[in-house]
C-alpha cells in the first residue's frame, strides 16, 4: 500500500536569497529528484516539505509545471521554515504531494489575467503568470501588480525586470514607503491597482497576500466591476496530513487541502465565515 | 440468512478455538473501563448498555493515540533514509459494543478510508470485525435515537448479538466475518423470524433524553453559524478536549517529528483535538479559531452538519460520553436542540 | 440537617444585595442547571433570571475561583463578588498572593462545605429536587448516599473546618478529622519498584487533555511552562523566538512525556494546591491525581510547615525560604 505520509527524498539543486537576511527573509529553493521534478503538478497546488526533526510545512509550488524542477519560496516563520532555509545546494529535503486543487488556467484562456500579489503572496501566483507567459498567445493579456514593504523585501525582482523587458506583461511593482532610488509606484498595492484601473471586461483577477492586503484588494476589485466569479484567491491554513484526514484545515464541510486552497469569491461566499477575508 | 441461536458457552468455545484472532471486549465501565482480551476476562459479557461502556471509546483499538509513521536517519554523507514501520496486524474481533460504539466504525470508515485513505487505519480495519450487541439500558446522557440510531441498530456491526437467557441470537449483518459466521451456523440452530422478533423487541427500548431528529435540524443549524448562542454555549468551556478524546467518532490527529538524537528520529501521528487553540494556529500567528466559542462551534457543526453534508450520516452516535464527562457540564444535545429550534 | 434550598436562598439574597447596591459589578456563583449539578456563571446586575437561579449544594462540584483565570480580561479592574466553598476560599488566597486578583476588587462570599456529591448517584433527580445533608451523607428526595460512597477522595480527606469571608452561609454538619491520607499510606507501603509500576500504569492512561490544568483554580499561568501551546505566539513574535519556545513535554502521548507533564505540574503546585480535587474528578482516564499532588502537599506541610492558601499576605512557598529550612526534604511520602 502506498504510504500517504512517506516523503520522497529530493535534492536542493539551487538556492536564491530573495530578500535581505533578517526576520522576514525569503529564500527560493529549487527541488529536483534525479534531475527531474519530483512529481507532476498543476498551477496552484502545494507540496509538504519535510525538515526532518522539526516537521513539515505545506508550501505553494511557486511556478508552473515544467517537468524539470519545482521551486518554493520560503518565508522565515518558525522551526520548519528556519530549518529549510538552512539547507544549501546539494543537500536533501523531503517532499510529498501534490496537494490541493489548482487555478483553472484552462478556463481562463482568452481572458485578461490580472495578478495582485502582496508580500510572499506572490509565490503561489507565480505558478499562474509563469504558465500564462509560456502560453501567452492563449491569453488576452497579463497584468501583474506586486508590492512589498520596501524594495529589499520584493521577491523575484530580476525576473520581473526580465518580464517587463520582454514586453509580454504589464508589470507594476510598488513599495509601501518612498526610498531613494525607487522610481516605481509608492503606496499599497491596492493604491497602485486603484490608479491603474484595470478593466474587468473579459478579465480574471487573482490575489494573494497578508489578510489586510486581500481584504483591501477584494474591496477594490469589486469597485472596479469584477464580479464574484471573476475573482480568485488562495487561502492559508494550518495543514498537517494534506489529504483531508487530519481534520484541521476545514472551512465548513470542505477541506482546504483537497477542495482548496484555491477558491473563487463565489465559492468562498458559500462557506462559513471562519478566518476568511472580508468579502 | 436466518439468525442463529447459540449458547454463550458455545460462542466462547468458538472464540477460544480461533487461532490467529484475538477477541476484545469492553470490561468495567466508566473511567475504570477498558477493552481486554477474552482470554484475560474469561467470560463473554451477557449484556451491554450505558452501564457497561468504558469512558474510552473503542476507536483507539484500530486508531491508536500514538502511531509511528516513519523513522528517519540523516547520514553524515548528506543522504537521508526514511523507513516505514511494519503495520503490526493482529486479526481482531471486538465483541459486545452497544450500537453507539458499533456505529462509530461506520463513521470512521467514511472519514478515513475514502480518496487517499489513512493507511494505518485502513490496514487495521481490514483485519478488524465488530460484533455489536443490542443495548439493554440507556443512560441519562444517551440520545442515540436522535441521531438516526437506536438500541437495536446494526449500523457498523458485522455480526449482531441479541442476548436471550444463556444464549445469544446472532445475525450476520455485513458478511465481513463470514468465516466466523460459518462456525456459528454449524454450532448453533436457526431461528425463525417469528421466534427472533420478540427477542429483538425487548431491546427496542425508548431513549427519553434529548428527543430530537438531528437530520431535520441540519438546515436550521446551518443558518445560525454566527448566532450569539455559541458564546453562551461555550461560556464554561475550558478547552480540555475531553469531549473529543472520549468521542467514539472524533479522529483528528497531529503529525510531529520526535528527535532521538541530532541524526535520527521518528515522525509520529498523535491524537489531537479541535478544542486546543493551536489546532488551527498558524506559525504566522493567524488563527481562524482563536476564540473559544469558534472551537466548540466547529465540534458541534462537524458532527451535526459538515459530516452529514459530506457523507449522509451524522458523525455523532449519541453515546453521551461528552455530556457525561465534560468537567464543566456542557451539553451538546442541549445545544443542538436550542440551535435547531426544538427547545 | 442542612437544608440547601434555605442556604441557597440566603446566598441569593446576599448576591442580589451586592449587585443592587453597586458594591460589585459581577457576582461569580453557581446557578442551577437542568440537572442537579450547579453550573458556574458570571452574573451582572439586571440578569434576574440568572440571579434567581443562584444555588449552593454539595452538587456544586466546580470551583468558582477557576472563573478568575479564565476571564482575566473581562474581570480586570472590576469589583466582583465571588461565592467560594472552603477549598476555593484558600485558592483565592493563593491568587491574592500571586497578584492575580486584588483584595480591594473582591467581596468574598463563603459557603461552609461538608464535601461534594455526584449527581450520577441520583439519576431521577432534577433541579427541583429537595437536597439536604448531615454528618452521614446527602439525601435527595429522601434517597440517601453516604459521603464515602461518592468516592471524592479529596473531600473525604478535607481538613478545612473554618471559613473567614466577607459574608458566610451555612454551618458545618460533618466533622473533618483526617490525620493520615489513606492513599499516601498505601503508597508508602510500596517498594520503590512497586511505586514505579504503580505510577507507570497511571502515566500510561493520560491522554494529555490538560483538563486537570484547566480546571485547577491556581494553575493560572498565562503561559504554561510545560506546554505553552501557542499562547506565546503573537504577530510580533520573531522567528527566532518561535524556534526557542520550550515545550518540556512532547505532544506525543508517550508515557514518559505524560510523566513529565504530570510530575512537573505536581511540583509547580508545591505550596499552592488547595486540595479541591477538581483535577481528579475531571480526569477522563480516572487517574488518581491527588496521589501525586498529595505527595508534594504533605511534604510542604510536614517538612516546611507551610499551608497553601492560609495567609494571603505570606510570600509564595516556592518564592521564599527560611534559614530554618531543613537540608533534607524528608524523602518518601509520610
Amino acid at each position: 500500500m502506498t504510504d500517504a505520509y512517506l516523503p520522497i527524498i529530493a535534492e536542493i539543486t539551487d538556492t536564491r536569497l530573495e530578500t535581505t537576511p533578517g526576520d522576514r527573509m525569503v529564500k527560493t529553493i529549487r527541488v529536483q529528484k534525479d534531475g527531474k521534478a519530483p512529481f507532476a503538478h498543476k498551477p496552484g497546488q502545494c507540496a509538504m516539505l519535510s525538515f526532518f526533526g522539526k516537521g513539515e510545512s505545506m508550501i505553494s509550488i511557486a511556478g508552473p509545471p515544467n517537468g524539470q524542477y519545482m521551486e518554493f519560496s520560503i518565508l522565515l516563520q518558525g522551526n520548519v521554515t528556519s530549518g529549510i532555509q538552512s539547507l544549501e545546494k546539494g543537500e536533501k529535503i523531503g517532499i510529498r504531494g501534490p496537494y490541493g486543487n489548482n487555478f483553472p488556467v484552462d478556463d481562463w484562456k482568452g481572458k485578461h489575467i490580472v495578478i495582485v500579489g502582496g508580500g510572499i503572496g506572490i509565490a503561489p501566483l507565480r505558478s499562474i503568470y509563469g504558465h500564462v507567459l509560456r502560453h501567452r498567445e492563449d491569453y488576452a493579456g497579463l497584468t501583474i501588480f506586486y508590492g512589498a514593504r520596501d524594495s529589499a523585501s520584493l521577491v523575484y525582482r530580476q525576473e520581473f525586470m526580465d518580464i517587463l523587458k520582454d514586453g509580454k506583461a504589464d508589470v507594476r511593482l510598488s513599495i509601501d514607503r518612498a526610498e531613494p532610488g525607487w522610481k516605481g509606484f509608492v503606496g499599497f498595492v491596492v493604491a497602485n491597482l486603484a490608479e491603474a484601473k484595470p478593466s474587468s471586461v473579459n478579465a480574471v483577477a487573482i490575489t494573494c497576500g497578508p489578510p489586510i492586503h486581500i481584504n483591501l484588494t477584494l474591496q477594490k476589485l469589486k469597485l472596479l466591476g469584477f464580479t464574484d466569479d471573476q475573482v480568485f484567491t488562495t487561502l492559508e491554513r494550518k495543514m498537517k496530513c494534506g489529504f483531508g484526514k487530519c481534520g484541521r484545515c476545514n472551512l465548513g464541510h470542505i477541506y482546504t487541502c483537497t477542495k482548496g486552497p484555491v477558491f473563487s469569491l463565489t465559492e468562498l461566499k458559500k462557506l462559513p465565515p471562519e478566518g476568511l477575508p472580508d468579502m | 440468512m436466518s439468525p442463529i441461536r447459540i449458547s454463550v458457552e458455545g460462542l466462547e468455545r468458538i472464540f477460544g478455538g480461533l487461532k490467529d484472532h484475538r477477541v476484545l471486549l469492553p470490561s468495567g465501565s466508566g473511567k475504570k473501563g477498558e477493552y481486554i482480551e477474552l482470554t484475560v476476562a474469561g467470560r463473554l459479557p451477557r449484556e451491554c448498555g450505558d452501564h457497561t461502556k468504558p469512558s474510552a471509546p473503542p476507536k483507539n483499538i484500530i486508531f491508536p493515540a500514538n502511531e509511528t509513521l516513519l523513522s528517519y536517519k540523516l547520514n553524515i554523507d548528506g543522504s537521508i533514509e526514511v523507513a516505514q514501520p511494519e503495520i503490526g496486524i493482529t486479526k481482531t474481533i471486538l465483541f459486545g459494543t452497544p450500537p453507539c460504539d458499533s456505529a462509530s466504525f461506520r463513521v470512521l470508515d467514511a472519514a478515513l478510508t475514502k480518496d487517499i485513505p489513512e493507511p494505518f487505519y485502513t490496514k487495521r480495519r481490514e483485519n478488524f470485525g465488530v460484533i455489536g450487541m443490542a443495548c439493554s439500558r440507556a443512560g441519562k446522557s444517551c440520545f442515540c435515537r436522535s441521531v438516526g440510531l437506536s438500541p437495536v441498530s446494526e449500523a457498523g456491526a458485522d455480526l449482531m448479538a441479541y442476548p436471550d437467557g444463556d444464549d445469544f441470537i446472532i445475525k450476520n449483518v455485513s458478511g465481513r466475518l463470514d468465516m466466523l459466521w460459518t462456525l456459528i451456523e454449524k454450532s448453533g440452530e436457526m431461528v425463525s423470524e417469528e421466534a427472533f422478533e420478540p427477542v429483538r423487541a425487548r431491546f427496542d427500548i425508548p431513549v427519553e433524553n434529548y428527543k430530537f431528529s438531528a437530520e431535520r435540524l441540519v438546515d436550521a443549524i446551518e443558518k445560525r453559524f454566527t448566532d450569539p448562542y455559541w458564546t453562551e454555549f461555550s461560556s464554561r468551556c475550558v478547552s480540555c478536549g475531553i469531549c473529543t478524546y472520549l468521542c467514539p467518532t472524533c479522529h483528528c490527529f497531529d503529525i510531529l517529528d520526535v528527535e532521538t538524537d541530532e541524526r535520527s528520529g521518528t515522525r509520529v501521528r498523535t491524537q489531537d483535538t479541535c478544542q486546543f487553540p493551536e489546532f488551527t494556529g498558524e506559525t504566522s500567528a493567524h488563527n481562524p479559531r482563536k476564540e473559544r466559542y469558534t472551537r466548540q462551534r466547529q465540534r458541534v457543526l462537524h458532527k451535526f452538519l459538515y459530516f452529514f453534508r459530506n457523507h449522509g450520516m451524522m458523525m455523532c452516535t449519541g453515546c453521551g460520553r461528552c455530556i457525561r464527562y465534560c468537567p464543566v457540564d456542557i451539553n451538546i444535545a442541549e445545544g443542538v436542540m436550542k440551535l435547531g429550534g426544538t427547545q | 440537617m442542612r437544608d440547601y434550598s434555605a442556604e441557597s436562598g440566603q446566598l441569593r439574597a446576599i448576591c442580589k444585595g451586592l449587585l443592587a447596591s453597586g458594591a460589585v459589578e459581577l457576582v461569580l456563583a453557581w446557578t442551577s442547571g437542568p440537572g442537579l449539578t450547579g453550573r458556574e456563571a458570571m452574573i451582572a446586575k439586571g440578569a434576574d433570571q440568572l440571579i434567581d437561579r443562584i444555588v449552593w449544594s454539595p452538587f456544586c462540584t466546580s470551583s468558582i475561583a477557576t472563573l478568575i483565570k479564565r476571564n482575566r480580561k473581562a474581570l480586570e479592574g472590576k469589583n466582583i463578588g465571588i461565592v467560594v466553598k472552603d477549598c476555593d476560599r484558600q485558592a483565592l488566597n493563593v491568587l491574592l498572593q500571586e497578584y492575580v486578583i486584588k483584595k480591594e476588587n473582591v467581596v468574598i462570599i463563603g459557603v461552609r462545605c461538608d464535601g461534594l456529591a455526584s449527581a450520577l448517584m441520583f439519576p431521577d433527580a432534577t433541579m427541583a429536587s429537595k437536597v439536604v445533608s448531615d454528618e452521614k451523607g446527602v439525601q435527595v428526595d429522601g434517597k440517601e448516599v453516604a459521603w464515602e460512597d461518592f468516592g471524592f477522595n479529596a473531600c473525604l480527606s478535607c481538613r478545612y473546618d473554618s471559613m473567614s469571608a466577607d459574608h458566610v452561609v451555612g454551618e458545618y454538619a460533618r466533622k473533618k478529622q483526617v490525620t493520615e491520607l489513606p492513599h499516601l499510606k498505601r503508597l508508602s507501603g510500596l517498594s520503590l519498584s512497586g511505586r514505579k509500576e504503580h505510577f507507570d500504569a497511571l502515566f500510561g492512561r493520560c491522554i494529555r487533555c490538560y483538563a486537570c490544568r484547566e480546571v485547577c483554580p491556581v494553575c493560572a499561568c498565562i503561559e504554561c511552562a510545560i506546554d505553552p501551546g501557542e499562547s506565546s505566539i503573537t504577530p510580533r513574535t520573531t522567528p527566532l523566538e518561535k524556534t526557542s519556545v520550550a515545550g518540556w513535554a512532547c505532544r506525543g502521548r508517550e508515557p514518559s512525556e505524560n510523566a513529565v507533564f504530570l510530575m512537573t505540574r505536581a511540583m509547580h503546585m508545591a505550596g499552592r494546591c488547595v486540595r479541591c480535587g477538581w483535577c481528579e474528578r475531571a480526569c477522563p482516564a480516572g487517574i488518581p491525581l491527588m496521589e501525586l499532588l498529595d505527595i508534594v502537599n504533605e511534604n510542604v506541610l510536614r517538612v516546611y510547615k507551610y499551608e497553601a492558601g492560609k495567609d494571603p499576605a505570606a510570600p509564595p512557598f516556592l518564592a521564599s525560604f527560611s534559614d530554618d529550612d531543613p537540608d533534607d526534604s524528608g524523602g518518601a511520602p509520610h
